[in-house]
C-alpha cells in the first residue's frame, strides 16, 4: 500500500467527525496539519475495538477447535 | 456527525480553491518529511525525494480521492459538463439551431396552451372562497329563483340575466349598453367588492326601490372619465332615472366580458308574464358553512316540485327534471373545456414529434462522436460518467430550448388570445404565471431527459476495438439505426393523426359555414335600432318611427330592400310564447306548447329569401291598426301540430290573451338558435307575427317590441350604409341609439368563431407537425446517405446508375413513411372519436380526409428525402472510395 492512501482515509474519518484536523506549526517550524481524535471518534474506536476483539476471539476459538 | 459532514461539504464547495491548496500543501508536506527521513538513511537529496515520491504513490490520485471524499465532485462535474456541453453546442451551430428551434416550438406551443388551460380551467375564480360557489345547470324565471331563495336552508341563492340591453340617454350621444340584471344579494353571494361606492342593498330588487345602477370599470372610465365622485349621480337608462351607487374594479366583468353595468332585478309577482316567463336567468348560490355539495344537491332536488308548482301556468311535471347544482367554475368552462383538452392533446403530440426529432439529431451526432467517446473511455472514463455528460448536454439543450420556448409562448399567447372567441370566459385574465413557468421548467427538463436518455445509453456502449479499427469511420450500430427509423415512423404517425384532426375540424367548419341556414345572408347589412321601451307605449308611435325609417333606408342609393325584425338568427333574442293551439290536446303531464315568435315587418321573409311553402306571406295591410290577427308558421311547426292536415286557417293564441291568431301560411325553417338547430329543445315551434299593434313583446298586452334590428339588402359597398343610417335615425329621433352595425355574413361568421378558432389553432399545430416531421426525415435520410457514401460509391463504381441509387434512397424513406402513415391512420381512427363533439357534418372516419392526408404525408416524406437522395446520386465514386 502507498503512503498516499493514508490521506483519503484521514479525510474520510474527518468527514465522519471521528477525528478533527487543525493547522499548526511543526517542530521544524513549518505549517502542518495535525489530526486529533474527537470524543465521538474515541467512542467509535471503542465500538470498533470491541467488535474487532469479538471477531478475533471467535476466529481464535475456531482455530483452536480445528 | 451529519452536521459536521454538511459543514465540511459546504466549506469545500465555497472555498474550493483554498481547500485544494491546503490539500496540496498537506500532501507535499508529507513527501518532504518522508524525503528528509530518507536522507538521514544515506542517499543524496534528489534520490531521497525520488524515493519519497515512490513511497507515496500518485499524488494526483490521492488528491482526487480526497476530493471525492469531500463530495463536491458532483457539482464540479456538472459545471465541467455544462462548460463542455456549451462548447460542443457552439461548435456545431447548424445542429444547435435546428434542435433549439424544434424545442422552442414544441415547448412554446405547450406553454402557451397550458397558460390558457391554467387561466381558464385551473385557477380558482377570483371571488371570495370560490370553491363554495355553485350554479344551477338550467336557467329559471324570476319567480322560480325567489322560491329557491326563500326555500333553501343549505344555500344562499342569487340570480343574474346573461345580458340585458339598456339605452343610455341624456348624455351627448345615445348608446346601447349591455348590462346584467341581478338579484340584490348577488354581489355579496359572489363575495366581490366595489372600487367605489357600494353594491346593492337587500330589497333593492323590489319594484319602486330598484332605481339604482352599478357601473363596470370600463364604462366608468369610458363615459365618466373615472370620476371619483360618480356615486350619487343620476343617469337615464331606458328612459328611467337610476342613481349610480358604485363602480366595480377592472377585473370584474361577470357574467361575461361584454357586461358594462348591473341593475337590480325587478321582482314583481303582480306581472306574472314577466315574473314567470319573460327571461330565464342564470341562478347561482353559495353553499352555507359545513354544507356539502351532496346535501345541497339533495335539497335542490327536493325543491324542484315546489318550483314547478309555483308557476303562474301549469308546467309539465318533469320540468327541470335533470337540473342540479354544480360547482360554478365547472359550469362556466363547460363549453370551452373539451376544446382546450383537444388542443392540449394536439400540442402534446407536437412535443412528441419535437422530441423525436431532437433525439434523432442527437443519435446521428452521437455516432459521429463515437471516436471521441472511445478516446475518453480508453482514458478511463466510466460508462456512467459518459452517459451523465451526454444527458447533461441534452438537458442543457432542452433548458435553452425551454427558455426560447417561453419567448414563443409569450408571443403565441397574445395570438391565441385574439384567435379564441372574445366572449370566452376568463380569457382576459389569462397570463404566464408562476405555475406556467414551473410547467415549462418541468417540461423542458423531462423532454431533455426523454430525448437525451436513449441516444446517450446507446452511444455510451462503445466497443473500443471496433471504434478505433474503423479509424473514425461512421459505423452506426444496427441498433441505433433501428431506433432512428422507429422515431421517424413514430413522427410520421403522430403528424398524420394531427393533420387528420385538423382536416376533420376544417371540413366541419366548412360544412357548418356552408350549411343551409334557411335564408340567404349575402348582401344584407344589419343594425340594431333601439328606442326606449317607453317610446313604444303609445300604440302607433313606434310603428310610425319604423315605417318612416324603413322608407328612408329604402331610398338610400344602392339599397334595394329593407326590413325589420325583433332579432337576428343566432342572436338568442326572440319572444317565447306559451301558447294555446286550437284543436291540439296537450298530453297528460306534458307542458304547454312553447312557440318562438319573430316579430317582423312584412318585407322580412322576402328580404331574407325564406321560402313560402303554403298560403300567403305578410302584406302591408297585416300591420295596419285594424288588421286581423295573422301568423306564419314554419314547416316543422306545421308538421308537428297538424300532421297530415292543412294548417292554413288554424288558430293559435298566447295563453294569457283571448284573441286567436289565424295561420295564413307555412314558411321554411330557419336555424335561429344555433347554426345546427332551429330552436332549443324546450321550444316546440316557430311563428312569425307582423310588426304592428297586435305583435307581442314580453308577457303583457299586445304591443310591438321597441328595439328592432334593421336589415337592408344592398348592392355594392355596404360599409357606407352605416354612416348614412346614423344620420337618418338621428334625423327622426336623436335619442335612439344605433348599434351593432355589421353585415349578416359577418354576423354569422362570428357565430362560428369558436369552431373556427379551434380549427385554425389545430391547423397551425398540424402544420408545425408536418414541418417538423419533414425536417426529421430530411435529417435522418441525409445522415443515412452520408454514412453510406462509401457503399454508394462502390455501387456506382460497379455500374449502378444514379437513378437506381436515387430510388434506393427515396424508397427507403417511402417505406418508413408508409409504415408511419399506416400507423397514423389507424391511430387517428381511434383518437378522432374523442373529437366527436367538435365535429359537424363529417364522420370521424371520413374516407376522403384519410386518403388525402395519407397521400399528402407520403409526398412530404418523399420530397424531404429527395434532396439527400439527389446528393447520393451525385456521389463521385473516386472521392467516396478514397474517402477512408
Amino acid at each position: 500500500m502507498n503512503q498516499g492512501s493514508l490521506y483519503p482515509a484521514l479525510h474520510r474519518l474527518e468527514h465522519r467527525g471521528w477525528i478533527k484536523a487543525d493547522w499548526g506549526i511543526s517542530e521544524l517550524g513549518r505549517r502542518a496539519r495535525f489530526y486529533t481524535i474527537t470524543a465521538s471518534g474515541r467512542k467509535q474506536l471503542e465500538i470498533e475495538a470491541e467488535s474487532w476483539s469479538k471477531l478475533s476471539e471467535a476466529i481464535a476459538r475456531v482455530l483452536r477447535m480445528a | 456527525m451529519k452536521w459536521k459532514d454538511f459543514g465540511l461539504r459546504l466549506r469545500a464547495l465555497l472555498f474550493r480553491r483554498r481547500m485544494d491548496e491546503e490539500l496540496q500543501e498537506e500532501l507535499q508536506f508529507h513527501i518532504e518529511m518522508q524525503a528528509r527521513k530518507n536522507q538521514r538513511n544515506g542517499p543524496d537529496t534528489a534520490e531521497a525525494k525520488r524515493q519519497a515520491r515512490l513511497q507515496f504513490g500518485s499524488v494526483v490520485r490521492a488528491a482526487e480521492e480526497c476530493r471525492e471524499v469531500r463530495g463536491i465532485s458532483s457539482i464540479e462535474i456538472l459545471a465541467k459538463d455544462l462548460h463542455f456541453a456549451l462548447r460542443m453546442l457552439r461548435k456545431s451551430p447548424g445542429f444547435t439551431a435546428v434542435a433549439l428551434l424544434t424545442m422552442a416550438l414544441g415547448i412554446g406551443a405547450n406553454t402557451a396552451i397550458f397558460s390558457i388551460v391554467n387561466g381558464i380551467l385551473l385557477l380558482p375564480l377570483p371571488y371570495a372562497n370560490p370553491s363554495r360557489l355553485v350554479a344551477t345547470t338550467s336557467d329559471y324565471p324570476k319567480g322560480a329563483f325567489v322560491v329557491m331563495r326563500d326555500g333553501s336552508q343549505s344555500m344562499d341563492f342569487a340570480a343574474n340575466t346573461d345580458s340585458t340591453e339598456l339605452n343610455l340617454t341624456g348624455l351627448n350621444s345615445p348608446e346601447r349598453l349591455i348590462g346584467s340584471a341581478v338579484s340584490a344579494n348577488w354581489f355579496s353571494v359572489l363575495g366581490v367588492h366595489p372600487k367605489v361606492g357600494r353594491t346593492f342593498h337587500p330589497g333593492e330588487d323590489q319594484p319602486g326601490k330598484d332605481g339604482v345602477v352599478i357601473l363596470s370599470y370600463s364604462l366608468w372610465q369610458r363615459r365618466f372619465g373615472s370620476d371619483p365622485n360618480i356615486v350619487g349621480r343620476t343617469i337615464e337608462l331606458e328612459g328611467q332615472s337610476r342613481e349610480i351607487v358604485g363602480a366595480m374594479p377592472p377585473n370584474f366583468t361577470y357574467p361575461s366580458p361584454k357586461i358594462e353595468l348591473w341593475i337590480p332585478l325587478h321582482l314583481d309577482p303582480s306581472k306574472p308574464g314577466d315574473y314567470w316567463g319573460a327571461s330565464y336567468m342564470s341562478v347561482l348560490a353559495r353553499l352555507r358553512p359545513r354544507v356539502s355539495l351532496e346535501r345541497a344537491r339533495a335539497e335542490f332536488a327536493a325543491l324542484r316540485p315546489k318550483v314547478v308548482a309555483a308557476f303562474a301556468w301549469r308546467m309539465p311535471d318533469d320540468s327541470f327534471k335533470n337540473s342540479t347544482v354544480m360547482p360554478l367554475q365547472n359550469l362556466l368552462v363547460f363549453d370551452v373545456k373539451p376544446k382546450l383538452i383537444i388542443l392540449l392533446v394536439a400540442v402534446g403530440l407536437l412535443l412528441l414529434i419535437a422530441c423525436a426529432n431532437v433525439a434523432n439529431l442527437l443519435l446521428a451526432r452521437a455516432t459521429t462522436r463515437q471516436r471521441e467517446i472511445a478516446v475518453r473511455t480508453a482514458l478511463g472514463a466510466a460508462r456512467g460518467r459518459i452517459i451523465r455528460q451526454l444527458v447533461t448536454e441534452s438537458v442543457l439543450l432542452a433548458v435553452l430550448g425551454g427558455g426560447l420556448g417561453l419567448l414563443v409562448a409569450y408571443y403565441g399567447l397574445s395570438v391565441l388570445k385574439t384567435t379564441l372567441p372574445a366572449d370566452t370566459q376568463r380569457l382576459v385574465t389569462v397570463a404566464v404565471d408562476a405555475r406556467v413557468l414551473t410547467f415549462t421548467a418541468v417540461l423542458a427538463l423531462l423532454t431533455g431527459l426523454a430525448f437525451g436518455a436513449m441516444p446517450a445509453t446507446g452511444s455510451s456502449r462503445v466497443d473500443l476495438v471496433d471504434a478505433f479499427k474503423t479509424a473514425g469511420a461512421k459505423g452506426q450500430s444496427e441498433k441505433s439505426h433501428r431506433l432512428s427509423r422507429g422515431l421517424i415512423i413514430g413522427e410520421v404517425a403522430v403528424a398524420a393523426v394531427l393533420v387528420i384532426g385538423a382536416g376533420l375540424l376544417i371540413k366541419s367548419l366548412w360544412s357548418l359555414a356552408n350549411s343551409n341556414q334557411g335564408y340567404r345572408p349575402e348582401g344584407i347589412f344589419t343594425a340594431s335600432i333601439s328606442p326606449n321601451d317607453s317610446f313604444c307605449e303609445s300604440i302607433g308611435r313606434c310603428q310610425a318611427f319604423y315605417n318612416d325609417l324603413l322608407a328612408r333606408v329604402r331610398a338610400l342609393p344602392g339599397v334595394t330592400d329593407a326590413a325589420a325584425s325583433d332579432g337576428l338568427p343566432l342572436s338568442g333574442i326572440w319572444q317565447t310564447i306559451p301558447s294555446d293551439i286550437d284543436g291540439y290536446t296537450i298530453k297528460p303531464g306534458a307542458h304547454v306548447p312553447m312557440l318562438m315568435e319573430r316579430v317582423v315587418s312584412p318585407e322580412y321573409l322576402h328580404l331574407m329569401s325564406i321560402p313560402l311553402f303554403q298560403g300567403r306571406a305578410f302584406t302591408a295591410a297585416d300591420s295596419a291598426p285594424n288588421a286581423e290577427r295573422v301568423v306564419l308558421i314554419s314547416k316543422t311547426t306545421a308538421e308537428r301540430f297538424w300532421p297530415g292536415k292543412n294548417p292554413i286557417g288554424q288558430h293559435i293564441k298566447p295563453r294569457w290573451l283571448n284573441n286567436w291568431w289565424t295561420v295564413i301560411g307555412v314558411v321554411g325553417d330557419v336555424k335561429e338558435d344555433t347554426m345546427t338547430t332551429n330552436h332549443p329543445d324546450w321550444i316546440d315551434g316557430e311563428m312569425y307575427t307582423p310588426y304592428g299593434p297586435h305583435a307581442i313583446a314580453g308577457r303583457g298586452p299586445e304591443a310591438p317590441p321597441a328595439a328592432m334590428t334593421l336589415l337592408a339588402r344592398a348592392s355594392g359597398d355596404v360599409s357606407q350604409i352605416g354612416a348614412e343610417l346614423r344620420g337618418l335615425v338621428a334625423g327622426i329621433n336623436p335619442e335612439v341609439p344605433v348599434s351593432q352595425m355589421q353585415t349578416l355574413p359577418g354576423w354569422i361568421s362570428q357565430a362560428v368563431a369558436g369552431p373556427r378558432s379551434t380549427a385554425s389553432l389545430f391547423s397551425i399545430f398540424a402544420g408545425l407537425a408536418v414541418l417538423l416531421g419533414a425536417v426529421g426525415i430530411y435529417g435522418v435520410i441525409s445522415y443515412f446517405v452520408a454514412q453510406r457514401t462509401r457503399e454508394i460509391g462502390i455501387r456506382l463504381a460497379l455500374g449502378a446508375r444514379g437513378k437506381e441509387v436515387l430510388f434506393m434512397i427515396v424508397g427507403q424513406s417511402a417505406r418508413l413513411a408508409l409504415l408511419g402513415v399506416g400507423i397514423g391512420l389507424a391511430g387517428a381512427l381511434l383518437l378522432t372519436r374523442l373529437m366527436g363533439s367538435l365535429l359537424y357534418g363529417v364522420a370521424p372516419s371520413d374516407p376522403l380526409i384519410y386518403t388525402v392526408v395519407g397521400a399528402l404525408l407520403l409526398m412530404v416524406a418523399l420530397a424531404a428525402s429527395y434532396v439527400p437522395a439527389r446528393r447520393a446520386m451525385r456521389v463521385d465514386p473516386v472521392v467516396a472510395l478514397r474517402h477512408e
